[in-house]
């Protein structure tokens, strides 16, 4: 007995020296040299930073690998990045883009129109890399061409002005290192070559690891690199937030009260509003394809308490066009807004009338009864464990039966959540509309019939499964259109017939979450200087934020 | 011999079986990893990815029975694929990454609940009726049956977060793993305490009970009251007589604990973000992650399977009975 002891706490021991005896080697550079944040979830990290994984490793698209342009959600512009100007041809047929002088990957090597082509190549050939203008080829592309070192140029099969978008925020990978690589999707990419900020892998544990600078970057920095922490939950990364462990990022329930307090001269947050939550209903379901019974249902429910529970108060009710205000200032038609203001304000009486006059009649247990004879009896569901949507939802339901439409609260796990809605196999649901550039995609993905999948099959956009071929029509129009007078009429258009149609019923504009410690590190997009979003999750939106930074001096 | 190698035979056929369910289970729980992936970052996919990425992940629509087939042969080969929720990671390399904080963590904790249970059952007895004995039982009891992810929450709260006597997580304090000297061993343990002191804390009541009802029954022997007639210490009959006896119950209880050291840790390694394999199961299991999520179950499956082997066999060295008449 007394062997076998002693042979486990040996064994014990030697898991650990095993550890050590793999340990690499290196420098790390100082812990509070480096601003420290929230790794993408969890801990076990491998050493993987291939950018073209869906899974990919935080850092490799938010320091490692860059775009050619950056759409700032903050400021609505696209800004220059590693290509300084773009330019249409008069057929809106090829695109041209101009490419930065002076960018040199992190291995010192000169970075030129060569590496955008091959990167292009790279993803036509491999379907299983994924990134922002993944599927282009297939879509609107033909081809990639360097004219010179500095100039590439995008030729259209068909015009499509929005896949601008998709083509400069794609991140430009190497030629020089991925050309040999022999299998670019199982790539894992150990030790990356990048144009960006910070490239350098200098401490690499199981929970943690440290990136450190480029030091070939094209912009200053005054930073040395990240810090990337591992947390198991969020009570985990709240405790390190208010600590005031973590410099950026984190998300703590009603920072008014539970975080600014703690240090009110260093600790903030930003929740810039650039999505909107919607509730979804599965038009393929009987009474829920009736565009009555949505615009009742949307007149039925209390937009304020939902704010007010769910995200302390810090959003605004959406707007009939289902477009967050702050992005999209410049696209927003007034009058639409005005006209549709009644189905998306709480009106329970002028709900109940509208469904009286419909002829949906109340049965006998209050609950109303489709034209198919069925109760509109519906389920809604949402993953549990997210709070915000989960206190909507019950708001919903609550609201929903004021007006005799029976809707019962079901908590599922987040997979099977995303497969019901992936699969339009669900009655009632969340959904949220995708940052982009221009509310071309919201529109696509809401009720274009390009974008309805059948039911049963997995389509991470239209889950209500609606589609008018009018939209269609504008839609394309908009593709083809390289005028802004042009596309902002269209818009207008479709604003007027998601307000009329309510495809989607909007609820509130989605907060991005975002707070900042500068007890060691100042230069953090806020309110008073709203430069980039403040938002960790957002793709390349970090890289518009690492060249403001500072140490700050002692 | 012939007792082992039936047992050995039946442990081989347990693993077969627990490898044909460890395919088959996760086919059964609702979702598909593509579309997981898919809605986690639908921001830059587009439905027609999907199926490239099916393509690119391995998972192909053949019938589950070929899969099987597929599966068995590389898991014979030990190769365990690529995992989905850390692509384009091996799986292996996930696993290795965190086996042994996992195995650390789990022998210090069993281990400290073995002998310090042990230790206290056996003073319980022996000072049987004593305020001890009244004590000890219950409070252990009470602790062990509180809701251990509260009860683990409230102790990071108090000793890691507001008094900060323990690190708020990881298992070292630098970023790549210490040197095995004096300062990074004294490290290690330091990250080890906080964790392995709450299982120990919830762990601790059977390891007690059992062993103060075994020294009890061992206590009323005829052997022990001869010894004490001849004239043997007291201290002496405890340790060599009654403590080694009534030991027998908590070192069979011990294969178990040693055999469910992966699977009963999770939410430990969870609150005290611990870097062990409990959160790469958790995150296997909601992502979707069928190939880690096999290779975990194996693991813990198979580490159950060579504990209890291993009672078993050491049943053989204790108990006699075993070795002549081959019945336990």
């Amino acid at each position: 007995m007394r062997t076998s002891l002693r042979a486990l706490a040996l064994g014990a021991l030697a898991s650990v020296s095993a550890f050590a005896v793999t340990a690499p080697a290196l420098a790390e550079v100082p812990l509070d040299q480096l601003v420290r944040i929230v790794a993408e979830g969890g801990n076990s990290f491998t050493r993987t930073f291939n950018p073209f994984s869906p899974t990919a490793r935080w850092v490799s698209t938010r320091t490692m690998y860059e775009p050619l342009m950056i759409q700032n959600y903050a400021t609505g512009k696209l800004d220059p990045w590693l290509a300084t100007a773009y330019e249409w041809s008069a057929d809106a047929l090829s695109l041209t883009v101009t490419l930065r002088d002076d960018v040199k990957w992190s291995d010192g090597q000169p970075f030129s129109a060569d590496d955008v082509v091959f990167t292009f190549e790279l993803m036509k050939a491999n379907p299983g890399l994924i990134g922002p203008a993944a599927g282009a080829f297939g879509q609107y592309l033909s081809s990639v061409e360097a004219v010179d070192a500095k100039t590439v140029k995008f030729t259209f099969s068909s015009t499509y002005t929005p896949g601008l978008y998709s083509l400069v925020d794609q991140f430009i990978v190497p030629k020089h290192v991925w050309k040999d690589v022999a299998d670019p999707v199982t790539f894992e990419n150990p030790d990356p070559v990048g144009t960006g900020p910070f490239t350098t892998i200098d401490a690499f544990g199981t929970d943690r690891y440290q990136v450190t600078k480029n030091p070939n970057y094209w912009q200053p920095l005054n930073i040395e690199g990240v810090f990337v922490q591992g947390f198991n939950g969020n009570d985990q990364v709240s405790a390190a937030t208010l600590s005031g462990n973590l410099d950026w990022g984190g998300l703590v329930p009603d920072p008014d009260v539970t975080f600014v307090p703690l240090d009110p001269e260093h600790f903030g947050y930003w929740w810039p509003r650039t999505s909107v939550v919607l509730l979804l209903a599965n038009t393929t379901d009987g009474a829920l394809g009736d565009t009555v019974v949505r615009k009742a249902m949307s007149m039925a429910l209390d937009r304020q308490r939902m704010i007010n529970t769910g995200v302390w108060g810090k959003s605004v009710a959406a707007n009939a066009t289902g477009l967050p205000e702050a992005p999209f200032k410049d696209w927003l038609d007034p009058k639409v807004i005005e006209a549709g203001a009644s189905w998306v304000s709480m009106d329970p009486d002028a709900a109940n009338k509208l469904l009286d006059e419909a002829g949906y009649a109340k049965g006998a247990d209050g609950i109303r009864v489709g034209k198919d004879g069925k109760p509109l009896k519906y389920d809604i569901i949402v993953p549990s464990g997210w709070n915000d949507w989960v206190s909507a939802c019950q708001i919903v339901a609550e609201n929903l039966k004021d007006i005799g439409i029976d809707v019962t609260l079901r908590t599922t796990t987040a997979d099977s959540w995303t497969n019901s809605t992936f699969t339009g196999q669900f009655q009632l649901s969340l959904g949220t509309a995708q940052r982009t550039a221009t509310p071309f995609e919201f529109y696509r993905n809401n009720m274009a019939t390009t974008s309805v999948k059948p039911v049963g099959e997995a389509s991470p956009n239209n889950q209500q499964r609606y589609g008018d071929p009018k939209v269609d029509e504008l839609l394309a129009k908009f593709a083809g259109s390289t005028d802004a007078a042009e596309q902002k009429a269209i818009i207008a258009e479709l604003e007027g017939m998601f307000s009329a149609a309510a495809p989607a019923i909007p609820l509130y504009e989605q907060p991005d979450w975002g707070l900042y410690n500068t007890r060691r590190f100042t230069g953090f997009p806020n309110e008073q200087d709203p430069y980039a979003p403040l938002s960790l999750q957002m793709t390349n939106g970090p890289l518009l934020v690492w060249p403001h930074l500072a140490r700050r001096a002692d | 011999m012939y007792y082992i190698a039936k047992r050995l035979a039946f442990y081989v056929l347990a693993a077969f079986v627990a490898i044909t369910v460890n395919f088959f289970l996760p086919r059964l729980t609702p979702g598909d990893p593509a579309s997981t992936i898919v809605a986690t970052y639908s921001t830059s996919l587009n439905a027609e990815s999907l199926a490239a990425l099916k393509a690119a992940y391995g998972l192909t629509d053949e019938p589950l029975l070929q899969q099987y087939v597929t599966y068995l042969g590389n898991v014979l080969r030990g190769d365990f694929g690529r995992s989905l929720s850390n692509f384009p990671a091996p799986v292996m390399a996930v696993i290795g990454a965190g086996f042994g904080w996992s195995i650390l963590l789990g022998l210090t904790s069993v281990l400290l609940s073995f002998v310090l249970g042990s230790v206290l059952g056996a003073i319980a007895a022996w000072r049987r009726g004593g305020w001890f004995d009244r004590l000890t039982p219950p409070v252990l009891l009470f602790l062990g049956s509180f809701p251990y992810f509260f009860l683990a929450l409230l102790l990071f709260y108090v000793f890691c977060f507001k008094l900060g006597w323990f690190p708020m997580g990881n298992a070292y304090s630098s970023v790549n793993p210490p040197a095995l000297n004096l300062q990074g061993i004294g490290d290690i343990l330091m990250h080890l305490i906080a964790p392995a002191f709450t299982i120990v804390l919830v762990s601790l009541g059977p390891w007690t009970l059992n062993m103060r009802n075994a020294m009890i029954g061992v206590l009323s022997e005829d052997y022990l009251t001869l010894a004490e007639a001849k004239g043997l210490k007291p201290r002496r009959v405890l340790l060599s007589h009654a403590v080694r006896t009534a030991l027998l119950p908590n070192i069979t209880a011990l294969g178990a604990a040693v055999g469910a050291v992966f699977s009963g840790q999770l939410l430990t390694e969870i609150v005290f973000t611990y870097p062990g394999l409990g959160y790469a199961l958790m995150r296997a299991v909601s992502a979707v992650d069928y190939p880690l999520m096999q290779a975990l179950f194996l693991i813990i499956t198979l580490s159950v399977l060579a504990a209890n082997f291993l009672v078993d066999t050491l049943y053989v060295l204790l108990d006699p009975r075993v070795r002549t008449g081959g019945e336990a």
